[in-house]
């Protein structure tokens, strides 16, 4: 009886919506342990830094400092090229697009179980993270936000199985659909006909389409591309930009609106 | 070895508490990326243990509602692990006579089919709602378990005296 019970929420969940205020009560459960199950590392990593050398903490500093000093450097370049974009695309007529704005959030947990990429980072609704939320890190597009409570949300990386984003190479503008393989450094481009103009070395960004992912991120970079004879479709084989098994800082993307 | 076998009055909740909050805890404690898949299956070796040891106590129930709470843990469609560990109540309680009366090496034997019972169902249940990972490594965690089975076992049965 309780078998029948489960096979009855394995495809509730699956496939309608209904089990999700129940999941996101539970998951309130769940912050403790996690709290519980990080405290050693947070404990080393506190004590480690409480020790750290004056010497050490000003070259950082200093570093950082630098550091900062060229990236704004490199952005006002940044803001003229908006800038120049918006009035272009204005002569156009077509919609322009708004900046977007970014909340950085900590990983707390990854998902125990390989066979699937997720993480929980520890932002929630209370900081205005919704459903299909974007995150980036620093080097690409890590993944979406599948599940929200007030304190934390669960992201599914691009390199789950069963998550996909659509693309387009950066050097043509050529359109792909990029899925993730299960494995944390693969992403797979299924249905690519062999006739497409793709070659190991290109830069995949997300296109926008689908209104989930923000235009011009990038996604990864296509490692091989092998070609059956007998079959139509070519086998591409990409690395995911976003380093997904190292970043511990997570920035959610809240999208501009496009306006008309 | 025989694990003891509890009277109805001096069932040890205090303990099966701890060693179900003991699993939660240790199914997200966090490891390293090349121990990804060495993670032991605590929550179906405390789920066997208790069957085994209290079998007319702790049943397909306390398996349930443990795998639910892996579930909402490890963030994976809901009841998968619910599934695996009331299965896994259901078969330890067919037999937990002839599990207790099992040496140490018969007992791993045994704790290693029957979590890799709880894998598989929990990889059937990944590919149906999805997952296209295919790989036989998702019978390691069993391995990892049935290794350390017996000191499991004998933490346990310390704690309950």
């Amino acid at each position: 009886m309780l078998g029948i019970l489960s096979l009855v929420l394995i495809a509730a969940d699956y496939k309608t919506n209904l089990t999700g205020s129940t999941r996101v009560a539970l998951s309130y459960v769940s912050i403790p342990f996690y709290w519980l199950a990080n405290s050693p590392s947070n404990v080393v990593q506190g004590v480690d830094s409480y020790f750290t050398s004056r010497e050490t903490l000003m070259a950082d500093n200093e570093r950082l400092h630098s550091e900062a000093r060229i990236l704004h450097g490199k952005l006002q370049k940044f803001i003229s090229l908006t800038a120049e974009n918006v009035r272009l695309r204005e002569l156009l007529s077509s919609s322009t697009v708004l900046q977007d704005s970014v909340l950085i959030a900590e990983l707390v947990n990854v998902s125990a179980d390989p066979l699937k990429q997720q993480i929980v980072v520890n932002k929630g609704a209370d900081e205005g993270v919704y459903v299909g939320q974007p995150a980036i890190d620093a080097y690409g597009l890590m993944g979406q936000v599948v599940e929200v409570n007030a304190q934390q949300a669960r992201v599914i990386l691009i390199s789950d199985s069963r998550h996909s984003i659509p693309v387009q190479i950066n050097r043509n503008g050529v359109r792909a659909i990029a899925e993730g393989a299960g494995r944390i450094d693969t992403l797979m481009l299924p249905n690519v006909v062999a006739t497409t103009d793709i070659k190991a070395g290109d830069l995949l960004v997300s296109s926008g389409l689908g209104q989930r992912f923000p235009v011009g991120y990038p996604v990864g970079v296509v490692e091989s591309v092998i070609q059956d004879p007998g079959k139509p479709f070519l086998k591409v084989v990409a690395r995911p930009s976003a380093q997904l098994d190292r970043s511990r800082f997570v920035l959610l993307v809240f999208s501009g609106e496009r306006t008309r | 070895m025989i694990r003891a076998i509890d009277s109805p009055e001096i069932m040890p909740w205090g303990v099966v508490a701890v060693s179900a909050i003991a699993a939660l805890v240790f199914a997200v404690w966090p490891l390293p990326d090349w121990a990804q898949w060495l993670r032991p299956e605590f929550a179906a070796v405390i789920v066997i243990y208790w069957v085994v040891a209290a079998p007319f106590h702790i049943g397909m129930v306390f398996a349930w509602c443990l795998g639910l709470s892996i579930d909402v843990l490890e963030g994976v469609v809901l009841s998968q692990n619910a599934l695996g560990l009331t299965v896994l109540a259901y078969v330890c309680f067919l037999l937990h006579q002839r599990l207790r009366m099992f040496g140490v090496f018969g007992q791993s034997a045994s704790v290693f089919v029957l979590v890799g019972i709880h894998q598989l169902i929990g990889y059937w249940v990944h590919g149906l709602t999805g997952g296209s990972y295919h790989t036989l490594a998702f019978l390691i965690p069993a391995l990892i378990s049935a290794i350390i089975w017996p000191l499991v076992r004998l933490f346990l049965d310390r704690l309950r005296l």
